[in-house]
């Protein structure tokens, strides 16, 4: 990651200073923006899939793991959110826009995922909490990949937001080899440090469980 | 100096935060799954 960090700041911008809205600089962020919101899909698809085997098999450690994964994409998600943001203010003046298709969808998104915890947290009984949630989540997996990926490259017309930064609508990949090597560096490494975050948050999880059932009452 | 290297040294020193912070807890977590299984 300090590699990743180093060569996107020292190398030339992503984008050429006569092509870019506002300063050049700022389309750095580039190489961690996409790669936060690339991880926060991959985490709500991830949690689908153990919310599908939870209702398969009614086993409470796939409940855990689809939580665990919508807590970290609900957390990428967020920060993708801050980088978009900032990059908003520095290239369309300011940073929030109603009518930016990108931001909307986002800010839906984060809705529905926090109303997906305020359900959790507000029923008492497991079994019910970790079925409910099991069907919320694939439901939502299911919009947050609509959001993300479909919407907004369905109405470009209400996007000011850069389409073609990665691929073209031809499929091709539109970056010099320098930009393609951070940028899928980037994204090789944020997903690195995704299984990691998660692998440790999972084994958190089931310690703090095992301590709650050691706990006498 | 050039305001990208600010902006790098400031990323680089909170990305070693993060990372140092999750290290810790990688050990944390590999003591209480040993204490467990003891």
């Amino acid at each position: 990651m300090s590699a990743i960090i180093i060569a996107a700041f020292v190398t030339p911008s992503p984008m050429s200073p006569f092509n870019s809205l506002g300063d050049a600089e700022v389309y750095r962020i580039f190489y961690f923006h996409v790669p936060q919101a690339w991880v926060a899909a991959l985490a709500f698809v991830i949690s689908m899939y153990f919310s599908i085997r939870f209702l398969q098999k009614k086993d409470m450690d796939y409940d855990a793991r689809a939580v665990v994964a919508c807590r970290l994409g609900l957390l990428y998600a967020v920060l993708a959110t801050i980088t978009g943001s900032i990059f908003a203010k520095m290239t369309w003046g300011e940073f929030w826009n109603w009518s930016e298709i990108r931001e909307v969808s986002i800010f839906i998104l984060l809705i529905i995922y926090g109303a997906y915890f305020a359900l959790r947290s507000a029923l008492p009984d497991p079994e019910t909490r970790a079925s409910l949630s099991a069907v919320l989540s694939i439901l939502f997996a299911v919009s947050a990949i609509f959001l993300i990926f479909v919407i907004p490259r369905a109405y470009p017309a209400f996007s000011q937001h850069p389409t073609d930064s990665v691929i073209d609508s031809s499929g091709s990949i539109t970056m010099g080899p320098t930009v393609r090597l951070i940028f899928f560096g980037s994204l090789a490494t944020f997903t690195a440090l995704f299984v990691w975050i998660y692998s440790l948050a999972v084994r958190a999880e089931k310690i703090s469980k095992m301590k709650t059932l050691r706990v006498p009452k | 100096m050039n305001a990208n290297y600010v902006v790098m040294i400031v990323v680089l020193i909170i990305w070693i935060g993060i990372f140092l912070y999750l290290m810790g807890l990688d050990r944390k977590v590999k003591k209480l799954e040993d204490r467990n299984e003891a």
